[in-house]
């Protein structure tokens, strides 16, 4: 067993020893209640650890045919030639590029959009049932229409980013703004606050923290339509690189590309769930 | 000014359920409060006592009838009134000093006067100390002097209660009646004050108005003469104290009886 796993059963087993009028797996299966965060945090470890070295099995023993699964090796010095030959920064940043794009024009439109439908019932009932309609259709199958409207440039590969987002952000933006109390709106009228200042000063700053996680998740999803937006006509980018490696069979590109798109997903969710719990310290804090 | 601050007359709200059926929930009530009043109103659940109160602040549109506030109509809600929730309404993302600051934002005093103004009120509900806190950080009986705070700070006319202490336990309740009475005392105003408790409302108030079952109309008035300034702890063996909340007592007791009946009666219909 390798040094790092019997490391972590130590761990887990001197947690179980410190208590031992009951058993590890009953108080760690207690419902609902909260178990160390040392263990938490090493049980997500250990499933990385466990996916890995599955990986590294069902390759290293030739289960599955390297065409259809190459092994950790062969994707790591996929990775390192890439990297070596620029190709690697040349495609995420574009890819962050049209993303970034997409997603800021989409939340742009969004958030005063989504105001308006969550404070006004006209808006709400003007808006909703489009927006519903459009928000099922496939952003995939808007790919020819949208290399017709936008060409094949950058602006196709935003667009496609946007109607992804857009519909459900909209949505979203709604509920987060219909979250606020009524009795919160009500105290502030009795303040003497006009309907402009207690949407400014009290329904946003209500909101804020469910807008700020909409953004998260949003951004989350834009992530997923990459290879759609870079299905076609496209000359760099993540998603283009996968596209591309599928006609050359070259899998170890493709699981490199998905692999790089998981992990810069993961940092922008990172990113907003760190500055949520900076920007918002009021919420939940017991004194 | 010899115009009473709130005054009621005729007042009728009609709420339209769902499937279109009207609703009666305030009908034709008549009701004035005094400068410097302590003016409660009691009765069963559901008798429209709060929606009577909701009226009184701008909040419910009624039918028909009238709401005056020294001569002024009532037809929505404005600062010469101040109002308490039975729900925590403080702003979460405000401090206790943010929070009570918060609504003398349509005052026109300089920032150093609302400051002092904004301290004055925090010692006054025993708050000093919790001024940096978060309401998220304070306790339901903290958040609701704060909210008490918060009314009364922009100086109303009249002040407002719904069931403010309804969601708090006993013992917390009875600090925050003494401290509702303490605080009355030294900034005295009118107040209109719902409850179900009797107890309560024979506690802090000047006159208590009974609501019969719905539609809700008055059904009594009782002036409580107990002296001021009130102890909880003398009330408890008054004599006076004990008549009054029977008598109340026995009034609640035929309307909840008869609309537990009702409740039954359409149930089975």
């Amino acid at each position: 067993m390798p040094p790092i796993l019997t490391n972590l059963m130590d761990q887990l087993l001197s947690v179980k020893k410190s208590n031992s009028s009951e058993s590890v797996s009953t108080r760690l299966l207690e419902l609902r209640s909260d178990i160390p965060s040392r263990i938490y945090w090493s049980a997500g470890g250990l499933f990385f650890i466990f996916i890995f070295l599955l990986w590294l099995i069902l390759t290293s023993l030739e289960i599955v045919s390297p065409l259809f699964l190459p092994g950790p090796k062969a994707v790591w010095s996929e990775f390192l030639r890439q990297l070596r030959e620029g190709i690697l920064l040349q495609d995420a940043s574009a890819s962050l590029y049209r993303i970034m794009l997409g997603w800021i024009i989409s939340t742009i439109i969004a958030v005063p959009i989504g105001i308006l439908m969550g404070n006004f019932k006209l808006f709400e009932g003007m808006l909703e049932p489009f927006i519903d309609l459009v928000r099922y259709m496939p952003a995939v199958a808007f790919v020819p229409l949208t290399i017709l409207w936008a060409g094949v440039g950058n602006s196709q590969k935003i667009l496609i980013l946007f109607i992804g987002t857009f519909f459900q952000e909209v949505l979203m933006i709604m509920d987060n703004v219909k979250s606020v109390p009524r009795e919160l709106i009500e105290v502030s009228s009795t303040f003497g606050l006009s309907r402009f200042e207690i949407l400014k000063d009290v329904i946003l700053r209500y909101a804020m923290p469910g807008i700020w996680d909409t953004f998260r998740i949003t951004l989350g999803w834009a992530w997923t339509y990459l290879v759609v937006a870079e299905l076609v006509a496209a000359s760099s980018g993540l998603g283009y690189r996968i596209m591309k490696a599928q006609r050359f069979l070259q899998t170890e590109s493709i699981i490199l590309g998905i692999l790089i798109i998981g992990l810069m997903g993961l940092i922008t969710d990172m990113i907003f769930k760190l500055s949520y719990r900076k920007l918002f310290r009021w919420l939940d804090r017991k004194g | 000014m010899n115009s009473p601050t709130l005054e009621i007359s005729q007042l009728s709200i009609i709420f339209k359920s769902n499937n279109q059926k009207e609703i009666t929930a305030v009908e034709n009530v008549n009701l004035s409060i005094n400068h410097n009043e302590f003016v409660s109103i009691i009765g069963p659940s559901g008798c429209g006592k709060s929606t009577l109160l909701r009226a009184a602040a701008g909040l419910e549109k009624p039918q028909c009838g009238k709401i005056l506030v020294e001569d002024n109509i009532v037809t929505r809600p404005g600062a010469d009134r101040g109002m308490v929730f039975q729900t925590y309404t403080l702003f979460p993302w405000l401090t206790t000093y943010e929070n009570i600051l918060f609504s003398l934002k349509k005052s026109l005093l300089s920032a150093a006067e609302k400051e002092t103004i904004v301290r004055h009120y925090i010692q006054m509900i025993g708050l000093k100390g919790f001024e940096n806190a978060y309401p998220s950080q304070l306790s339901g009986g903290m958040r609701q002097r704060v909210a008490i705070a918060r009314a009364l700070v922009y100086q109303p006319k009249i002040l407002l209660m719904d069931e403010p202490f309804g969601a708090l336990d006993a013992q917390t309740r009875m600090v925050m009646q003494e401290l509702l009475l303490d605080v009355w005392e030294r900034q005295r105003l009118a107040v209109l004050f719902v409850t179900h408790d009797v107890e309560e409302a024979v506690i802090l108030s000047d006159r208590i108005y009974v609501m019969s079952n719905r539609p809700g109309r008055i059904k009594t008035v009782i002036q409580i003469d107990l002296p001021r300034p009130r102890s909880l702890i003398d009330l408890e063996s008054s004599p006076d104290f004990l008549s009054y909340k029977r008598t109340l007592l026995d009034l609640i007791r035929q309307d909840t009886i008869f609309s537990q009946n009702q409740i039954l009666s359409e149930g089975i219909a």
